[in-house]
């Protein structure tokens, strides 16, 4: 098998609360191979972005190892990071907030280009945010627009473009498409499958959309609570669902149809357990209506049931 | 019997910036009964947010200006109210649920705190301890262990911020919520689940929503009534059976529907619309649309069409003029 691009291990990121430690990624062991996408899902508030963030290194993770092409970059020195950070981009899910609102469209895109010097020059600097401009489409005119001035559709290219302009790997997609129409929705998609195709680009992909997670994903991760409970290719996922978490939320997709509007729902009752210093055992025992004791007594397993699909479930394995 | 709540009629929005004239809501009519659940979509930029603000009143002091028209909220216009009678309005007849929850949560207090400072304003609680505890119950309603009162919003994801802002705008019991695009950062449980609290709202106090969403899924599920815009018009209006059945839409509508990855089929490709949403300061003459219509014919170039009406569903779109609704072409879409 060939070495994945990304790879973490035993990755945690804890946050000190008042009232104890926050385990908002605990022990998250996921792989994604060169030029493919991992899509990411899981409860609001379960640990995606932070799982993201820490894998870029935007925050200090608490232990663990995340290895780009094999090597362990939280080990790194700060130079050797500024290196890193080129080949590792993000995009993020509000547009809105993540432009700086004084900054016109060329110079938000050149500045990762400026403060990395990878290109010298004013003319050679224009002449590459023109070409990015060009790839994700859009026009010249806006080149001296401010993002205010623009809807969330073409605010989102722009931050598409910025990822792009120092010609990363890989890049962590936080909700790239959750503000937009499903019509740009479905432009900025093709877009980066496009991207993905011509230039080998590698992508971790966090959404609550679960027909875009299954439509550009290769394989999908499902996470509970700062833990992934079920990891395998998109088809399979749809197609085999196993942890009950994951069977609640595939049912509680809402259908763009009128059929589907009484469909019985498989609707998750019961209580959040609290991230703050969790028991071991099953952290959706609270609300899965398979729980049984065996389900509280210790950490479960990530068990591989078929050949790539794991799951981390007493029903299962 | 139904009973009228909120009426929109002819309404017209502009953004005065430095440099630009923005038409953001160019003509619109909207009625909604009481405890009706109208859904509204459309493109990003098409002015959903700005009818929303306009029936709050709180469009950007001295850049939003409503121009013409008028929204008749509870028998009382909008338009023409004082500022405290807005203040009245605002806090028992109609809340907001915004499109950036940081809008509504102020960094400085615990979430907490900021759910009981509502519930006292609304003087249904006799003492501190009641208030309490329907804090902790309205936290759970939106699926956050109550223990997390004492935090604050920074210390929240996007999605539980958002459930947060959910949670003060229900302890309002309004008579009509707006709620612009309040599941876009939750999963579909949570999603499921407050939808579900919204639904019970609906229920017990007859509340009317207006719910913005892209989210065509959720406005079959839960919407009475859907109204569709594009460039600042209300393109298609009706109820939720006559948007997602029936064989005459308007072509942005068909557009929106083909660009939904499908879940049940593998393509590679999605079929977005072609182009983007025109510039709102320089719109097109005719039909907004028909830069980007593949139905486009000379006469929608230049004249606007007029709303073409059948059974409540309403349609405004060259094809279906003259010949009763069956217009040439028509099938193709
Ligand atoms: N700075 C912080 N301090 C304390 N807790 C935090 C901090 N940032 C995040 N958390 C907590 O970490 C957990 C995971 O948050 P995260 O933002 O990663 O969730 P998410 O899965 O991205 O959620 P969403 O889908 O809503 O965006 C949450 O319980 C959150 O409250
Ligand atoms: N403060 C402002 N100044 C200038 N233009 C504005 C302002 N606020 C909104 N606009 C413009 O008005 C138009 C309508 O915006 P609005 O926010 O109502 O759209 P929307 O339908 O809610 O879109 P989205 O789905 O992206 O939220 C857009 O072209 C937008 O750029
Ligand atoms: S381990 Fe037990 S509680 Fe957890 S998902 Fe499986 S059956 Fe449910
Ligand atoms: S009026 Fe003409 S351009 Fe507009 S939607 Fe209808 S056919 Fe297309
Ligand atoms: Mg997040
Ligand atoms: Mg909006």
């Amino acid at each position: 098998m060939s070495m994945p691009l990304i790879e973490t291990r035993h990755l945690k990121k804890y946050f000190d609360t008042p009232r104890g430690l926050l385990h908002a990624v605990d022990d998250v062991n996921l792989t994604i191979p060169k030029g493919k996408t991992l899509g990411v899902v899981g409860e609001s508030g379960c640990g995606k972005s932070t799982f993201g963030r820490v894998v870029l290194r935007l925050l200090e993770a608490t232990s663990g190892e995340v290895l780009y092409n094999g090597e362990n970059i939280l080990t790194y020195s700060r130079e050797q990071m500024l290196k890193m950070r080129q080949k590792m981009q993000i995009i993020f899910q509000d547009p809105y907030a993540s432009l700086n609102p004084r900054m016109t469209v060329s110079e938000i895109i050149a500045e990762p280009i400026r403060v990395c010097k990878t290109i010298t020059g004013n003319d050679a600097i224009m002449e590459k945010v023109d070409e990015l401009m060009q790839i994700v489409g859009l026009a010249d005119r806006f080149v001296n627009t401010y993002p205010h001035e623009l809807d969330g559709g073409r605010r989102q290219r722009i931050g598409i473009a910025r990822a792009l302009a120092l010609n990363p790997e890989f890049i962590v997609c936080d909700e790239p498409v959750s503000a937009l129409d499903v019509s740009i929705q479905a432009q900025v998609l093709n877009l980066l499958m496009d991207l993905q195709e011509e230039r080998g680009l590698t992508y971790m992909f966090v959404t609550h959309n679960l027909s875009v997670v299954k439509h550009i994903s290769d394989e999908i991760a499902v996470m509970y609570l700062g833990q992934c409970v079920e990891r395998c290719s998109s088809d399979e996922l749809f197609e085999n669902p196993l942890h009950p978490y994951t069977r609640a939320l595939l049912s509680a997709i809402p259908e763009p149809s009128l059929e589907a509007r009484n469909k019985k729902q498989e609707v998750i009752r019961g209580e959040v357990t609290s991230p703050v210093n969790p028991k071991p055992g099953c952290r959706f025992a609270a609300r899965c209506p398979y729980a049984k004791p065996e389900c509280m007594e210790k950490d479960l397993e990530f068990k591989e049931v078929s050949p790539g699909h794991f799951v981390a479930c007493v029903l299962h394995g | 019997m139904e009973e009228r709540l909120l009426t929109i009629k002819d309404l017209y929005v502009e953004y005065i910036t430095d440099d630009a004239r923005v038409f953001a809501v160019n003509g619109i009519d909207l009625a909604i009964n009481k405890g009706e659940t109208l859904g509204l979509v459309g493109e990003t930029g098409a002015g959903k947010t700005t009818t929303a603000l306009s029936i709050m009143r709180l469009l950007p002091e001295k850049v939003g200006l409503i121009k013409s028209g008028s929204i008749v909220l509870n028998g009382k216009d909008v338009t023409k109210a004082s500022e405290a009678d807005m203040r009245l309005l605002r806090g028992e007849t109609v809340s907001m649920i915004f499109q950036d929850p940081m809008t509504s949560l102020n960094p400085v207090l615990t979430v907490g705190d900021q759910i009981a400072e509502v519930l006292e304003l609304h003087k249904r609680h006799k003492n501190k301890a009641d208030v309490e505890a329907r804090v902790d119950e309205i936290l759970k309603m939106v699926g956050l262990p109550p223990e997390r009162k004492h935090d604050f919003p920074h210390q929240f994801s996007g999605g539980m911020k958002q459930r947060i802002v959910i949670a003060i705008a229900l302890a309002c019991e309004p008579l009509l919520l707006l709620a612009d695009e309040p599941t876009t950062a939750l999963d579909v449980t949570i999603q499921a689940q407050v939808l579900a609290l919204m639904n019970e709202l609906k229920q017990n106090l007859n509340t009317a929503m207006i719910l913005i969403t892209h989210d065509l899924g959720v406005v079959a599920q839960t919407c009475d009534r859907v109204a569709i815009m594009y460039a600042g018009e209300v393109i298609e209006t009706g109820t939720v059976e006559q948007i997602f059945s029936g064989d005459e839409h308007h072509p942005y509508t068909v557009g929106l529907f083909e660009s939904i990855p499908d879940l049940k089929k593998k393509t590679r490709r999605l079929h977005p619309i072609d182009g983007l949403m025109p510039d709102p300061t320089d719109l097109p003459t005719g039909c907004k649309f028909h830069t980007r219509c593949p139905h486009c014919m000379e006469i929608c170039k230049t004249e606007l069409p007029k709303p073409i009406e059948k059974d409540g569903h309403l349609i405004r779109c060259h094809l279906l003029e003259g010949g009763g609704r069956k217009a040439e072409g028509s099938e193709t879409l």
